[in-house]
């Protein structure tokens, strides 16, 4: 439906005018593509070089208590820490052209094999977090605008605030005291033992995403209720209720499409907070994902793993933005008329 | 003080000391919940029953999975018992290898896979028999052509039993037959059994690959992730028969004191260890079996005696009469632990009985004060949350310091920075150990240059005649009097302060049996998992 929307209202003046007005999406696409490979670029430096300011290194930290003068030198010679700062950049940054990440300090696997299933697990909570929350976030946000200052709105307008004011990881603590440490309801943390998958085990995955739900909910709901009672207060809601349109079907017909843009775009932004916000959920539930290996990473100055989460966070940052900006674009027919 | 096996909270496991940091309002947050609330409320409903410290009673039973939730660790984690770093290390290794000789409970250097161990004469040569029988999990008899085999692959990788193997020569070191191995040394060595229950000189076969464990310990290798779990099966050709009584022992990495509570209390782990004395009384209430003993860990004051002030001895007194010690006690382990007297070791064999118990006394510390020429003393305590309570107690010196007239100002760093920027460098710190035989601290922590880990830089030649005199003499009743020796000079000129003893707590589901006191430190039960049971 998009490409073809021909507007008649476009200028036709000239052919560079008419491509631009046709691919809006396209255009869109490459030029945050290429702002975005930059700053993956940009944040990848100024991370390396934080962690070179970092005191202590990957070889202290893994002899801890047992850290001779003698076996930090054996050990440092053996993971190559002896080799100069920019030296070691440019040989991560070689590598990754041939899908080399290299290989973990600490564990000493291959880093891609380390953080694959980790990934994997991320994945899949930040997934089900995502579409749990949209749904609940739009579903309430819908239900509270159509009972505007009704006693529904009134309460999960406050419990949205509290909950949004809260940081995930007291919402996490709340969470496990009340469903596993009071009811023995779901699992407290979700280690898993090797080799398994966050889906083999559903019920460890409760608590995290409930928690990270808690957390994003809120915002989606009170922007979807703003849109939603700007919409229905609109001149075309009047015109369909003085048409005898109402309750649900002027809601769900004529209001909703069009309180989404700006919903979508929070969504957008939830997303991409969630990618960051698994860091402290993971780690109130040491759940075995990207985010608690980034801590365990910085901890262990494993400086190869440290780079890959860095690389693969903001790379997932920056892909969900422009995807935002494109979901955008499709719930809004008039932004991709050319201006 | 370093080399000695780490506290729970120590430094590899640094690797919990962000998510420590992270989450510090978490777990306070957690504990006032718990103790106000939900707890009581869980204690209420039925299990309000007083809560003994004694786990399971009744005869051992068979069979069954054990579940710890240990503190520390992280993506370091490792299974090579030689050189392990962490406290789920030392838990997992002591499963999978056995020592020569152990740590027992009570702290006596105990034969497991060693029947004899004896000198010479002079102490040059020393017979090690070994148990006959025993086989890897892998099948391989296990001989004395291993144990010679695991001395040198600890020497060869400068690993951290290499330095209390001492002026060994394993050139001219032999296995006589499969169970008998001499161990020849260049110098007279009287202290080898002692040091060979230093927790780095686990057995390792011929070929050994840390990456495919192979031991004699009670339990073999099942499956194996660094900072997140492990399981070991039972070892059903175990050469001390009857033993293990459990199925499968699970350990898994918990590195926050908060999630430890939350998974222990809703089910997910049998054991937790190494406890703050805050959640002893949210555990109690709420009816679990928490095991709390007394230690020889401790987290001394460092006073560097080469460095102004304390270069002079009156200002080292001074100090160590400045902290009161039981209030020290109740204020960072709430009472748990025990009573320090500024010398390490207290439970070595040869650790004298004759100290008088040094008391809070700042009359006598400020007079000694202006003796020196440091009426308005003005210094920096430089410290890191490395082990549990080091920087509560920091806090509490400071305050007890002004009654002396001494302003001290606490300066807290995290502990990556301390022990690369600080440690050992500044005149005023923190430290930490666990409970060792008393040479091997000193050998490590007084001896000059000589002693990685000298933070107090203490370097007295009396003392160190002394201690060559301890380590050459085979003859203990000799030696412990050469010891009670050592520790006067170190009560009257030593550069530690040695306020409190720490506890050490854990928490148990009363279905586990085999719980027992033990004053190593190692948390729990002093890893000795074999002896641990499940009741049905």
């Amino acid at each position: 439906m998009t490409a073809q929307l021909e507007s008649p209202a476009a200028p036709t003046t000239g052919e560079p005018e008419r491509i631009r007005a046709a691919h809006p999406i396209l255009s869109l696409l490459l030029n945050r593509a290429g702002w975005g490979v930059f700053s993956v670029l940009v944040v990848s430096v100024i991370v390396y070089a934080s962690t070179l300011v970092l005191p202590g290194d990957a070889a202290q930290a893994i002899l801890g208590q047992q850290a001779t003068p003698e076996r930090l030198e054996v050990l440092r010679e053996q993971l190559g820490l002896d080799q100069s700062a920019w030296a070691g950049f440019v040989h991560w940054f070689t590598g990754i052209f041939r899908g080399d990440f290299g290989t973990s300090l600490s564990t000493r696997q291959p880093v891609t094999e380390l953080l694959g299933p980790k990934l994997l697990n991320s994945a899949a909570l930040v997934l089900v977090a995502a579409v749990v929350s949209t749904a609940l976030g739009v579903a309430l946000g819908a239900l509270t605008a159509s009972r505007r200052d009704g006693v529904l709105d009134h309460v999960l307008g406050i419990v949205a605030l509290v909950a949004s004011a809260m940081p995930e990881y007291i919402v996490g603590v709340f969470v496990v005291l009340f469903l596993a440490v009071d009811l023995h309801a779901f699992p407290a943390i979700s280690v898993l033992a090797p080799g398994q998958h966050i889906w083999d085990e559903p019920s460890k995955m409760v608590l995290p995403v409930l928690t990270l739900t808690i957390v994003v909910v809120p915002y989606i709901l009170r922007m979807c209720r703003g849109s939603v009672i700007e919409a229905l207060d609109s001149d075309y809601a009047e015109v369909a209720r003085l048409k005898g349109v109402g309750g649900r079907r002027l809601l769900y017909r004529h209001a909703l499409p069009n309180a989404l843009a700006p919903t979508v775009q929070v969504i957008g932004l939830s997303l991409i907070y969630l990618a960051g916000g698994i860091v402290l959920v993971e780690t109130v539930f040491q759940f075995p994902g990207l985010g608690l290996a980034l801590v365990d990473a910085i901890t262990a100055r494993d400086v190869p793993v440290i780079q890959a989460l860095v690389l693969l966070l903001s790379t997932c940052y920056v892909v969900l933005n422009i995807l935002a900006d494109v979901a955008v674009l499709l719930v809004t027919p008039r932004r991709r008329l050319p201006r | 003080m370093k080399i000695a096996p780490p506290n729970p909270l120590n430094m590899a496991g640094a690797v919990d000391l962000n998510r420590r940091k992270f989450l510090q309002i978490t777990s306070l947050g957690l504990a006032v919940v718990t103790t106000g609330g939900l707890l009581t409320a869980c204690g209420s409903d039925g299990s309000s029953s007083s809560p003994s410290s004694g786990g399971a009673s009744g005869a051992p039973k068979k069979g069954g999975t054990l579940r710890v939730g240990s503190t520390g660790g992280g993506t370091t984690d490792t299974l090579d018992p030689q050189a392990w770093a962490t406290l789920p290390d030392q838990l997992r290794v002591q499963q999978l290898y056995d020592p020569l000789v152990w740590m027992a409970a009570d702290g006596t250097p105990t034969m497991v896979l060693a029947k004899e161990i004896t000198p010479n004469a002079d102490g040059t040569e020393w017979t090690i028999t070994i148990q006959s029988g025993v086989t890897t999990h892998n099948g391989k008899p296990f001989t004395a052509e291993d144990v010679l085999f695991s001395f040198q692959r600890i020497l060869d990788n400068k690993y951290p039993g290499a330095f209390l193997l001492g002026p060994i020569d394993m050139k001219a070191s032999k296995a006589v037959d499969d169970t008998t191995a001499k161990v020849v040394f260049s110098k007279p060595f009287g202290i080898l059994m002692n040091n060979l229950s230093f927790p780095y000189f686990y057995m390792v076969p011929r070929g050994f690959d840390p990456a495919k464990p192979d031991g004699t310990g009670p339990f073999k290798f099942k499956s194996f992730t660094a900072g997140e779990e492990s399981t070991f099966v039972r070892n059903e050709n175990y050469w001390q028969s009857g033993l293990p009584y459990l199925d499968e022992i699970v350990i898994q990495n918990i590195t926050d004191e908060s999630s430890q509570l939350s998974a222990f209390q809703s089910g997910q782990v049998d054991i937790v260890n190494a406890l703050s004395a805050g959640s002893v009384a949210a555990l109690k209430s709420g009816g679990y079996n928490v095991k709390i003993n007394e230690s020889g860990n401790w987290v001394p004051f460092t006073m560097n005696c080469q460095a102004e002030p304390f270069s002079d001895v009156r200002v080292r007194q001074a100090f160590r009469l400045i902290p009161n010690r039981q209030q020290m006690l109740d204020q960072v382990f709430g009472g748990y632990g025990k009573v320090g007297n500024d010398v390490f070791s207290p439970y070595d064999a040869g650790f004298p009985s004759d100290l008088p118990q040094r008391e809070q006394d700042l009359d006598q510390a400020k007079s000694l004060l202006k003796a020196a020429g440091y009426s308005d003393l003005s210094i920096k305590l430089t410290t890191a949350p490395a082990a549990a309570g080091e920087v509560n107690m920091a806090q509490v010196f400071a305050t007890a310091a002004k009654g002396a007239g001494i302003n001290v100002q606490v300066d807290e760093h995290d502990v990556g920075t301390f022990y690369s920027n600080y440690y050992l460098k500044v005149p005023f710190g923190t430290d930490y150990g666990t409970n060792q035989s008393f040479l091997a601290n000193a050998s490590q922590l007084m001896i000059g240059d000589n002693s990685f880990y000298n933070a107090n830089h203490f370097d007295d030649p009396e003392y160190t005649q002394l201690y060559d005199q301890a380590v050459t003499s085979v003859d203990d009743t000799e030696r412990n009097r050469i010891i009670g020796e050592m520790a006067h000079i170190d009560y009257e000129r030593g550069g530690y302060i040695v306020p409190v003893f720490s506890p050490t707590i854990e928490a148990y589901t009363p279905k586990v049996g085999g719980i027992s006191d033990y004053i190593t430190g190692v948390s729990p039960n002093n890893a000795d998992f074999k002896n641990m049971w499940l009741a049905s």
